[in-house]
């Protein structure tokens, strides 16, 4: 037994190893695909701190590795807080948006757009209103006085109801030349825009997010089974609970107000992952980041690269997303009653 | 025998109408096994959720070794009882080692996760219970009786003195509910203190335990299997006629002829 115990452990190493090289690579392609041509060895010497052409140089720069390491942020926030999320509910179909965080998002960015607000605060106004559908949620669940956590999903599924009727409502009063564009293109989600900035603002919360959902990672094992199994196995399930949430809430909050709504990735990677590796999240959490991460920035590049205009995130990401879903539930096809 | 748990006056509600347990004291003597027995609804499940300290009852107090379970911690909680429940919903896929090594959770600091120390504790344990070629599969696709057993285990390597089991039998088939029999008698050999509840007061009879009948959120009796355990006991609780035969209850042939003739008797009382 303790043979196959370290033969596990080895594979989950080679696959963690593995995907760090995979997502170097996918990083280092990154910088030159796309519509302005960069030769391959311009980005070697570029990397070397050697001179290349500035206009090159500068979409490396000022484009590429901002967009590349938002991907990044993004892929790696949304897959982990999809992993948390499917754990906390013990549902592997569990998306990152269960408790209405990503469509009160939308409802902040679309409200802003209408106003004609900038960019930062689009995003501003994506982020709060995010955690204002969220608290709805938890204020709603909370009414029924009801343990369980079929409530907070319904809940969630109430909130998102509501806040999908106000982008529909936005979106009738919006002007049809630009403000509607601009809300589709944000709906459907975009990073074409970033800037380095973007990175620094989600730097921080996804490297807070990361740190504890590494740490809590066992843990969320115990979580999955139940209240009443976590508490009489050790853990303060309210107060983990409480954690967990908030940490996935941030992270979906932090990157859809940056790239607008991604779907699939917090369903798909997760199931991937868990395909791979199996369920304890020991092994999940931290798969599922690097796993994000590198679907994100493939995502990113079709995106700019495959048509003459950007094609919105969301489009590949289903377009992905979808085959891949199918297989990992055909891989689990006898599990399902 | 010395006293492990002691309930004072407990009285729990899930709505105010509605009185599960009322006003119940009970003493639990350290390396006994307890069948909680009742019928359907009578609080036997809200009983152990209450001991578990799951439950937040409003009156009452219950001593574990003399200190209230409320001054107790989760983590110092689940060192000392360690619970299994009937309708654990699974749908992550553990492989069985790492579903009993949650059992370790107890002892594990914030950000660690199961030593090899704790695997091996695992191992042993499995292999006591005889599950160790199980420990590589999936959780969600080994039998209920096999699932039962890893249960069992996890509640092993959680270390605890007193062992509590929601209806340990009902998922299981003629032999393995002897099977989970022979191991409880095991570990209480071993000095574990365990409570579970059943429905077949003929698996009490056999094994001889103490019983504890509720009924009305009281207890009715409390003692020895064998000494308390009668058929006008039994008809209180059921609300059927029973008769002892041979050790084990039936039910009267009086009532069975009754049933066959639409509720009307017939001649003879059986």
């Amino acid at each position: 037994m303790n043979k196959k115990g370290d033969k596990e452990n080895r594979r989950f190493l080679i696959i963690t190893v593995g995907l760090v090289f995979l997502l170097l690579l996918t990083f280092f392609f990154s910088m030159f695909i796309g519509r302005y041509h960069i030769a391959v060895k311009d980005v070697f010497l570029y990397f070397l701190g050697q001179q290349i052409d500035d206009v090159s140089g500068d979409v490396i720069t000022y484009l590429r590795i901002p967009r590349t390491l938002v991907a990044i942020m993004v892929g790696c926030s949304l897959s982990i807080s999809g992993t948390i999320y499917q754990s906390v509910f013990n549902n592997k179909l569990v998306s990152p948006g269960i408790l209405g965080v990503s469509s009160g998002a939308s409802v902040g960015a679309c409200l802003a757009i209408l106003f004609g607000f900038s960019s930062f605060m689009i995003s501003f106004s994506a982020f709060i209103v995010g955690f204002i559908a969220v608290f709805l949620t938890l204020l709603i669940a909370r009414l029924f006085n009801n343990k369980s956590n079929i409530i907070l999903i319904l809940s969630g599924l109430a909130v998102g109801g509501l806040m999908s009727s106000l982008v529909g409502l936005m979106k009738y009063l919006a002007d049809s030349e630009m403000q509607l564009a601009e809300m589709t293109f944000w709906l459907l989600g975009d990073i074409s825009g970033t800037t380095i900035n973007d990175f620094w603002i989600l730097l921080p919360i996804v490297i807070v997010g990361c740190f504890i959902s590494i740490i809590l990672s066992w843990r969320l094992n115990i979580v999955s089974l139940g209240a009443k199994e976590a508490k009489t196995l050790g853990v303060n399930y309210k107060a983990t609970m409480a954690v967990l949430i908030v940490i996935a809430t941030a992270l979906t909050a932090v990157s859809v107000s940056i790239s607008g709504t991604i779907g699939w990735i917090g369903l798909v990677i997760p199931n991937i992952v868990r395909l791979l590796v199996g369920s304890n999240n020991k092994k999940v959490v931290p798969l599922s980041m690097l796993g994000g991460a590198i679907f994100m920035v493939v995502v990113d590049m079709l995106a700019r690269s495959l048509a003459p205009n950007e094609i919105p995130l969301s489009v590949i990401t289903g377009l992905i997303g979808t085959p891949l879903f199918v297989f990992a539930i055909f891989k689990r096809r006898k599990e399902i009653q | 025998m010395s006293t492990i748990l002691q309930i004072e006056n407990l009285s729990f509600a899930y709505e105010k109408s509605n009185i599960v347990l009322n006003d119940l004291s009970l003493k639990i003597q350290k390396g006994s096994i307890n069948a909680v027995l009742g019928r359907n609804g009578c609080g036997k499940s809200t009983l152990l959720d209450c001991i578990i300290n799951f439950n937040q009852y409003e009156e009452g107090i219950i001593l574990l070794n003399g200190r209230n379970i409320r001054d107790f911690s989760n983590k110092e909680l689940a060192r000392n009882i360690s619970y299994i429940s009937q309708s654990t919903i699974i749908n992550m896929n553990f492989t069985v080692k790492e579903f009993i090594s949650f059992g370790r959770n107890p002892y594990l600091k914030l950000g660690s996760s199961p030593s090899k120390e704790d695997y091996i504790k695992v191992s042993f344990i499995a292999k006591k219970c005889g599950v160790e070629h199980l420990l590589e599969k999936h959780i969600n696709k080994i039998s209920g009786g096999e699932r039962q057993l890893v249960f069992i285990c996890r509640a092993l390597v959680q270390e605890t003195e007193v062992l509590i089991f929601d209806e340990p039998t009902a998922s299981l088939d003629f032999g393995n509910q002897y099977k989970l029999f022979d191991l409880l008698k095991l570990l209480q050999k071993e000095g574990k203190t365990i409570i579970f509840t059943t429905h077949n007061p003929n698996q009490v009879l056999e094994l001889d335990s103490n019983v504890i009948v509720l009924g009305d959120g009281k207890i009715l009796c409390n003692g020895k299997a064998s000494e308390v355990l009668n058929a006008t006991l039994l008809e209180k609780i059921y609300d059927y006629k029973f008769i002892k035969e041979h050790n084990v209850f039936r039910y009267s042939k009086y009532e069975k002829q009754k049933v066959n003739n639409g509720g009307k008797p017939t001649k003879n009382i059986g």
